[in-house]
């Protein structure tokens, strides 16, 4: 896998007009809610139900676009795509990828939370 | 102020609701789930909703629509979360109703503007209607004013021709009872009803200008007397007509007209049929029965019994049908005002 870094610290802060505590409150909000989407994800998809997993999708690539995520926004973004396109095997193909940049991201962003 | 915040992604909401508490005076309502929203915001009175487009049941267009077909919601700012390139949903919600937008991903200065834009919206709207209806209940409280000393004047001036008048004050009112009862039976505008109660007590207000001694006269009139007797319908008309009061107008016309017949054998012009104005026709009925049903210098009080019949016999010669018919079916109301105002 490449060096690219997992979330962009730089824009997120840009956005959040450099206040930490705000964005200690949203990687809280990742850390805790997120692992819950994608496994709302991985239902959908094994189900077959299409609608479902293009919401989900979207879900947590509206998250991962909070902290500029790129790696996970452009899995979860083919993803999104691909359940669009009724192609929810290709979808399924990507999951153990998302599931990994996820669980990293959850890593990186708990060091944020015992940021001074 | 209450700002409810709709949106499906956990991160969004948390970071919306941090940011709206930092303003000062506003909490944050939120909602994961479109369809719990939507019920709080029709039950409740929100300053400000916030939207996310792509959510599950319900989605933010839709969301929009329910809001704004709720009439109290209609001046309601809605802010919708979109990301930039979605131009087709945009053009949506903007039609459906929403003020503005908020970029994905979340940038802390436009949310914070764009929100306290639409609050300072919301804040003068609601300024603004408040000021609104405050005016609106002071010009009704002005015009019920002038209502009440327009009334008194008339009050006032069917008292002076009271005065030159053998006839008494009760015939006054009673004769204006009857005529509110035949346009409320005849199914007339509920305010020309009201209206006709104020107008018909200055129907003889021209006998002011009837000379004593002829309007006094104890005896028959001779027919030059008559004459001059029939002239305080115009004296009456002249007295009261191009008043800008309703009322007045009314009255004017009444006592115009009170003395025409249906058949067209009445003064002062011989009008007939509905050429004579409806208040006219019911003016006729309701004075003439009381008239009929009052002791006079001249004349014993007739039974009502006599009296009825009399209008009936005289239904389409004297007396309109119409008014007739409405004045005896409502015969044990004609007989409540006869008590109510009895010459005592």
């Amino acid at each position: 896998m490449s060096n690219e870094p997992l979330f962009d610290r730089r824009a997120l802060l840009d956005n959040l007009g450099e206040d930490v505590e705000l964005m200690q409150v949203m990687a809280q909000t990742f850390v805790d809610d997120t692992p819950r989407l994608i496994s709302e994800l991985r239902d959908a998809l094994a189900r077959g139900d299409a609608p479902d997993a293009v919401r989900a999708s979207h879900s947590v690539k509206g998250s991962a676009a909070n902290f500029g995520a790129a790696p996970l926004i452009g899995v979860v973004g083919a993803m999104e795509q691909a359940c669009r396109a009724g192609n929810l095997a290709t979808a399924s193909g990507s999951l153990t990828e998302a599931e990994r940049l996820i669980t990293a991201l959850v890593v990186e962003l708990r060091q944020e939370l015992h940021a001074p | 102020m209450n700002v409810v915040i709709v949106d499906d992604t956990p991160t969004n909401l948390q970071l919306m609701r941090a940011l709206v508490q930092r303003l000062e005076g506003c909490q944050a309502i939120l909602f994961a789930d479109s369809g719990s929203g939507l019920t709080w915001c029709l039950e409740h009175d929100p300053d400000l909703i916030i939207v996310d487009y792509m959510m599950p049941n319900l989605n933010g267009i839709e969301f929009i629509r329910h809001v704004r077909r709720e009439p109290r919601h209609e001046d309601l700012p809605i802010l919708m979360v979109t990301a930039d390139h979605e131009k087709s949903v945009r053009y949506a919600a903007l039609e459906e109703g929403a003020a503005d937008f908020l970029n994905k991903p979340l940038d802390r200065m436009e949310f914070l503007a764009r929100v306290k834009n639409m609050l300072a919206l919301r804040r003068s709207r609601q300024a603004l209607s408040c000021r609104a209806a405050t005016l609106a209940e002071e010009v009704k409280r002005a015009v019920a004013e002038i209502h009440d000393r327009e009334r008194e004047t008339i009050v006032r001036l069917a008292r002076a021709a009271e005065c030159r008048d053998p006839e008494t004050g009760a015939h006054i009112l009673r004769m204006a009872h009857y005529a509110q009862l035949i346009a409320a039976r005849m199914g007339l505008p509920q305010d020309f009803q009201e209206t006709m109660l104020h107008a018909a007590p200055m129907h003889d207000v021209g006998k002011l200008g009837t000379p004593d001694h002829i309007l006094l006269k104890p005896g028959r009139h001779t027919a030059a007397e008559f004459e001059i007797m029939k002239q305080h319908t115009g004296i009456g008309y002249e007295i009261l007509r191009e008043s800008s009061s309703h009322a007045l107008q009314l009255a004017a016309s009444i006592a115009l007209h009170h003395h025409e017949k249906f058949d067209g054998s009445g003064y002062p012009h011989g009008l007939a049929g509905e050429a004579i104005p409806t208040e006219g026709r019911i003016a006729a009925v309701a004075d003439v029965f009381d008239a009929l049903t009052s002791e006079r210098p001249y004349k014993k009080a007739w039974s009502l019994e006599d009296a009825s019949t009399y209008l009936r016999e005289n239904r389409g010669a004297h007396f309109d049908p119409v008014c007739v018919d409405a004045f005896l079916d409502m015969w044990s109301t004609v007989l409540d005002i006869r008590r109510r105002f009895s010459d005592g």
